[in-house]
């Protein structure tokens, strides 16, 4: 109650609706990130108290991170990292002309995701905490090798060209300097690859310019694109209802997760997608706009950010690039979070629980708001708006480094993006080996130096262990169907 | 179109092998240390990985005597190959030309050359669209966000503070 009391005088409550509507809008212009718009707000902070910079700054991470969601199912172009699923269930729902209902569920699940991941943080900061302390190097590893694994259950009928797509994005994702020697690797001589190559502009590539293409070299480029609702669509509750089971499991999958330093949105998006396709009755549908596939990493995405700030305020350590920023802007403010915050900053740490809760209630309605005139913007005829998407994309690739060099490897992405599309090569795997290969050798290579280069580490420490265990079984659950046919077919011939 | 069957297997095991290959330069710096582990050891593993799947690839394609789903997509969308050369040369012509004759211009030009390769028609709604576009990413990027984006090498970089001076964002 004094939290809300705070979050409800005019200023703040303005900041977090202000930070919301910025965070949307960030979130979901691709090349721009909830993430940049965080860095780029934290100057204005200076001028706020540090409950007010807290509350603006929330509010941009829970819309920020629902954001990206409205890109990639309007326009098949995830606006963010974490959103790459909802480009699976989600756009396949708009092609069907049911933008506004796919809206509406992402809407609805990523507010519920949310809030349960609030309530989380108020009532289970302790132990979440001390679960979150418990990961070291190879428990990061560890997680990391789920999130890779994944990919296999994510696979829709075409399991060996995901895995030469994963196993691509893992190549792609090793070029530039090695993370412990900073010797350059597979960079042929150009020194633009030495800082590798980013995530953020092969998305970019792959999906938006991937797409213009697409379009430029389609028959009736005129029709291709579907029939829009401008007005994003709530689901009713026997709608919900129906989904009850896969919001569970996506909330609690999600808040394990975003406890998890460094896991963050993506890991969690992709984990509760994959989960979800094994356990749904529907999961054979999944990649052709069932709403379980949509709800269940909506559900997830957004239930990483509460706890994905325990252990900001609990310990002080941020497990994300978007909680880094929420302790710059602490620390910036001389508020040094921690154990002893919750005795100094009581006030502030309220605050912050209440003002999490209420952002992914009011995310509901500036979530609908942004995505109607982002939908209205669809409107304009297509010729024009691929045009206006290739400025913004190789700006926006130039932008993430201010380097040409990004320019031109976007534009190599998109073309490399076409083609796979156009040969029926899944392209989310290898944007997933992009982003989560350089994690994966950076933790490889630190756990093998912390724990004097005994590999056996990752299976004899208990947490790592299990996740590892954790990790293989759902790699032989999504197998057994393909194990299955392959034994059906080998005793037929016999 | 049975000749798509195996082109990705082979892509994906050729390009493999070749970047293996390059990678044993005899570079000193590349040895692995007391640990095994050094710094090419990662994408050596990923690249063996990418050689192996792609075998295996091929191999599952060669189990599967019916035609794969992917010839069977290659096939069954029509494609317009020469607008899809169109717009693949427009897009690298304009990412190549930005650092030379500066953003303003290339932008200018591009989506001229674009709305024409489009099917626009209008002369003048191209112009128009270019014009009115260029000018409001222009005030967006430079005034708003302050991106240093490049004005063009030599007489560019003049004419491009020239378009800058005449929109009032320089």
């Amino acid at each position: 109650m004094v939290g809300l009391s705070h979050l409800f005088g005019i200023t703040p409550f303005l900041l977090l609706v202000a930070g919301i509507f910025v965070g949307v809008i960030a979130g979901a212009l691709p090349g721009i990130s909830f993430v940049n718009a965080m860095a780029l707000a934290l100057p204005f902070t200076y001028v706020m108290n540090p409950v007010n910079a807290m509350v603006f700054l929330s509010g941009l991470y829970c819309g920020g991170v629902f954001g990206g969601s409205i890109s990639s199912i309007l326009i098949n172009i995830p606006g963010s990292p974490g959103s790459l699923p909802a480009t699976w269930d989600g756009y396949p729902m708009t092609q069907r002309g049911e933008s506004a209902r796919a809206l509406g569920i992402a809407i609805t699940c990523s507010a519920i995701g949310g809030v349960a991941s609030a309530l989380m943080m108020i009532f289970m900061s302790p132990p979440f905490a001390r679960f979150a302390l418990r990961f070291d190097q190879p428990e990061f590893f560890a997680a990391t090798v789920l999130g890779l694994i994944s990919v296999v259950a994510i696979a829709k009928g075409n399991m060996m060209s995901s895995m030469v797509s994963l196993f691509l994005g893992l190549v792609i994702g090793s070029i530039g300097l090695d993370p412990l020697y900073a010797i350059p690797r597979l960079t042929f001589g150009w020194h633009v690859l030495d800082n590798g190559v980013s995530f953020v502009v092969v998305l970019i590539g792959m999906f938006a310019i991937g797409e213009v293409l697409g379009w430029i070299s389609s028959d009736s480029k005129a029709n291709i694109r579907p029939a829009m609702q401008t007005r994003a669509r709530l689901p009713g509750f026997k709608d919900l209802y129906k989904l009850k089971g896969t919001i569970a499991r996506s909330t609690g999958v999600g808040c394990v997760i975003g406890a998890i330093p460094g896991a963050g949105a993506i890991i969690g998006a992709i984990i509760t997608y994959g989960v979800e396709k094994q356990i749904s009755s529907r999961g054979d549908e999944f990649g052709t706009g069932v709403e379980e596939g949509l709800a269940a990493p909506e559900t997830a995405k957004n239930a990483t950010t509460g706890t994905a700030t325990i252990p900001l305020l609990t310990l002080g350590i941020p497990g994300s690039a978007a909680t880094a920023i929420m302790l710059a802007a602490l620390m910036l403010h001389g508020v040094n979070p921690g154990p002893m915050l919750f005795i100094t900053g009581i006030d502030l740490v309220y605050t912050v629980f209440a003002a999490y809760l209420v952002a992914n209630l009011l995310m509901i309605a500036i979530g609908m708001l942004v995505a109607r005139g982002f939908a209205l913007l669809m409107k304009i005829p297509p010729v024009l708006l691929f045009g206006f998407i290739v400025v913004l994309c190789l700006v926006g690739a130039f932008g993430v480094r201010n380097n040409m060099a990004d320019v031109y490897i976007c534009i190599g992405f998109g073309i490399l993006g076409y083609l796979l599309s156009r040969f029926n090569v899944p392209s989310a795997p290898l944007i997933l080996g992009v982003i989560l290969g350089p994690l994966a050798e950076r933790y490889f290579l630190t756990s093998m130096i912390s724990y004097d280069n005994q590999i056996s580490v990752f299976v004899t420490r208990p947490l790592s262990g299990s996740i590892l265990f954790i990790a293989f079984a759902f790699l032989c659950w999504s197998l057994w169907p393909n194990i299955k046919q392959l034994l059906a077919r080998f005793n037929g011939r016999t | 179109m049975i000749r798509f069957r195996f082109t990705g297997p082979l892509i994906a095991v050729c390009a493999g092998l070749v970047v293996l290959l390059s990678l044993n330069t005899g570079d000193t710096r590349l040895v692995i240390d007391a640990s095994g582990f050094g710094p090419l050891s990662w994408p050596r593993v990923m690249l063996w990985g990418t050689v192996i799947v792609g075998l295996l690839w091929g191999v599952s394609r060669f189990l599967d005597r019916s035609v794969s789903s992917d010839v069977q997509v290659e096939s069954a969308t029509r494609h317009d190959n020469s607008g899809l050369l169109a717009g693949v040369v427009v897009v690298v012509l304009y990412g190549v030309t930005i650092i030379y004759i500066g953003f303003a211009i290339a932008t200018f030009v591009f989506l001229v050359t674009w709305f024409v390769i489009g099917g626009m028609r209008s002369a003048w709604k191209i112009l128009a669209n270019s014009a009115l576009g260029t000018g409001v990413l222009l005030y967006l990027f430079l005034k708003v966000a302050y991106l240093p984006l490049p004005r063009g090498i030599g007489i560019m970089d003049t004419v491009t503070v020239s378009i800058y001076q005449f929109l009032g964002i320089y």
